[in-house]
């Protein structure tokens, strides 16, 4: 290659190699691939998250097919880089939207547990369909805009909504509220949609149409970390007792399956974990490969993935990390005389 | 997280490299252009533009038209896993994990797909081509799980809708075709009830178009079996409170099937009866008594002066946990 390429021949390149009538040179394929990636990196950087590398190897491979089927049914198209752009951008648009709905499964998954654990301590009453402070269930349901409306007006005085928010929440509606209207009120709230406009005047009260924004609006990093940190905390939480509610009806004994449990989170090998335990070699596989539906290691999996669902910002690898983190400090703190001495 | 674990974490690839990039270009271009010359189970494919894919349950050869093949849908939407979704590794049927979903099971003519994506592991697809077969989730294979999300979660149900009214699109095309094979070959269903091939695609067709059946009591599509010719024939009339209905035959046998769901099961059911509801025979009906649901499967023979009428219409009751059900079905 004499001269140095523009942008434009670049992302022809990657036409070409898809193609594969006309064999490139190495160096064309590197500045191809270099293309790309400058290319997905912009489109990226102004939606202001992060991937975890599996998806975005499915977001690449689904986004070179689409251009490979571009090429088969009308050939390379004149303007190369603006059409590469464009099906990345619908690419990321989809891999969003992808994050933001797992982010609301997840989220509602905690306050539902959160209701759960409201109603398992007596605090409040549920027939699974309606929640309420008092024990009657019957009459007349607030209406989801009532429920954003006192959220709206709750939330701000607490750091993190969490359980203690929720029992406030459900003492100051005062009487029945569907759940399946709470959770959704609550999560957007937490995401930053509103349905209603709230007259903040007590006016007349009117309904204004609802306001959804198409894509959400990129997050200063300050409020992110600060967002995180509270979905995090929340979380762990609800984690920890998890492993509480595990350890107590494992089979194992609460001591092993918490030494079991915390060792899968390290980088030690079942023989390793055998020796720690005093657990054969082969039991210790048994009870934390993947390979078993109900292991330590599934387990973890499931949580790390609910854990990624949340962290919408972050890579797998910082969720990974994260999660260790957090769960493995605290299990060092509430389980220490399990764990003395092997860390 | 202290200031270096974050810059290392800040400074981590999220793009593919170069060797891997290459070989992203490389099946890209096997998924478009290099087709296997047949298809068979445990391929797996996909129709461009869509974000889900297909594995491959049965072959064209054996289906009534000829043109089509039975397929699972499987997404990378692990988020949408309820607990009758299965989740398969990474590296599996995407480089994320992976859900299928073994109850929107539907048929399509093979012409629809245009992307090969390589073939599922053996022991994958033994177990989902079972778990079809016998509609109920078998044994799960190692290094599967299911999920544990709520189906009722706006998102997922909005998802699982979506993808139905999808793939009932695809079978309505199937129906489509299989009216255009003019053969007058005869199959048979229930031991003494005999079809010919327009008949028995009209029967299905009618089954999908009435609404009793397939969506009243279920947030999950009705299960549109057009198994292979010669092989076990089975009407799934409902799939809901972690149980499935289903009428088969098998060993020239008809049978009203109750399959569990749950774990462990205590319930039981009660006062079953199918009650025909055709011109000819109206209001005959047979009680079959009950049985507890933690034997998983409970079967029920049905008798010839039921099974011969069953075409004309019928209703299926029974009694779960003290709630009355009716499954009506009606043929027009």
């Amino acid at each position: 290659m004499g001269k140095k390429m523009n942008q434009e021949e670049i992302s022809r390149l990657i036409f070409v190699w898809l193609d594969g009538k006309q064999e490139l040179t190495s160096a064309e394929k590197k500045l191809a691939y270099q293309g790309f990636q400058e290319s997905i990196k912009t489109a990226a950087k102004r939606t202001l998250y992060r991937y975890n590398e599996e998806m975005v190897s499915d977001l690449t491979e689904d986004i070179l097919k689409s251009l490979l089927i571009t090429i088969r049914r009308n050939g390379i198209p004149d303007k190369p880089k603006a059409y590469l752009d464009t099906t990345i951008r619908n690419g990321l648009k989809k891999l969003f939207g992808s994050k933001s709905d797992a982010y609301k499964v997840f989220q509602k998954k905690t306050y539902a547990e959160m209701l759960e654990s409201l109603e398992n301590s007596g605090k409040i009453y549920s027939n699974n369909i309606r929640v309420s402070i008092n024990s009657g269930l019957e009459g007349d349901s607030i209406d989801e805009y009532s429920i954003y409306g006192y959220i709206y007006d709750l939330a701000p005085n607490y750091e993190k909504l969490n359980e203690d928010f929720v029992l406030d929440l459900l003492k100051e509606i005062d009487g029945p509220v569907e759940i399946s209207l709470l959770l959704n009120q609550i999560v957007n709230y937490l995401y930053g949609e509103k349905d209603i406009t709230l007259s903040l005047d007590g006016g007349d009260g009117e309904d204004v149409e609802g306001e959804y924004p198409s894509t959400p609006l990129p997050i200063p990093d300050e409020q992110l970390m600060q967002d995180e940190l509270v979905d995090i905390s929340l979380f762990t939480e609800r984690i920890m007792k998890r492993i509480e509610d595990f350890s107590k009806n494992e089979k194992l004994g609460e001591e092993l399956f918490i030494k079991l449990l915390y060792l899968t989170m390290t980088t030690k090998t079942s023989k390793e974990i055998a020796e720690i335990t005093g657990i054969a070699s082969k039991n210790v596989e048994y009870y934390t490969s993947a390979r078993a539906g109900k292991s330590t290691r599934s387990v973890i999996k499931q949580w790390i993935d609910e854990l990624a669902g949340l962290l919408i910002n972050r890579s797998r690898d910082q969720v990974i990390s994260i999660f260790q983190n957090e769960i493995m400090s605290k299990m060092e703190v509430e389980y220490e005389s399990y764990l003395k001495g092997i860390k | 997280m202290d200031k270096n674990e974050k810059k290392i974490m800040n400074n981590q690839k999220t793009m593919p490299d170069f060797e891997k990039f290459k070989e992203l270009v490389k099946k890209a271009q096997t998924a478009v252009d290099q087709h296997p010359e047949k298809i068979k189970p445990g391929q797996i494919w996909g129709i461009s533009g869509k974000d889900y894919r297909f594995v491959v349950l049965s072959t064209p050869e054996k289906s009534i038209t000829g043109k089509d093949i039975r397929v699972m849908p499987i997404t990378n939407k692990t988020y949408i896993a309820t607990d009758i979704d299965v989740i398969l590794p990474e590296n599996e049927v995407y480089y994320s994990e992976s859900v299928v979903l073994p109850f929107q099971v539907t048929n399509i003519l093979y012409q629809k797909l245009d992307l090969y994506h390589g073939e599922i592991k053996d022991g994958f697809i033994k177990f989902l081509i079972k778990t079809d077969q016998k509609g109920g989730l078998q044994p799960l294979p190692d290094y599967t799980r299911l999920g544990d999300n709520d189906p009722n979660d706006p998102i997922i149900f909005e998802f699982n809708e979506s993808l139905k009214a999808e793939l009932l699109g695809y079978a309505q095309e199937v129906f489509n075709q299989a009216d255009l094979v003019q053969e007058d070959k005869k199959i048979s269903i229930f031991d003494t009830v005999i079809f010919t091939v327009r008949e028995y695609t009209k029967l299905f067709k009618d089954i999908v178009a009435e609404p009793q059946v397939s969506f009243v009591h279920s947030s999950i599509p009705l299960y549109i079996n057009l198994s292979p010719l010669g092989k076990i024939l089975k009407l799934l009339l409902n799939k809901n409170d972690d149980i499935s209905v289903n009428i088969t035959v098998q060993n020239q046998i008809p049978q009203l099937i109750f399959t569990s769901f749950k774990l462990d099961d205590n319930r039981v059911i009660s006062d079953v009866r199918i009650t025909l509801t055709g011109d000819k025979s109206k209001g005959t009906y047979h009680d079959f008594g009950g049985g507890k649901l933690s034997s998983k499967q409970i079967y029920f023979i049905i008798p010839d002066n039921i099974a011969n009428n069953l075409t004309g219409g019928f209703r299926v009751s029974y009694k779960l946990e003290g709630k009355d059900f009716e499954l009506p079905v009606k043929f027009k």
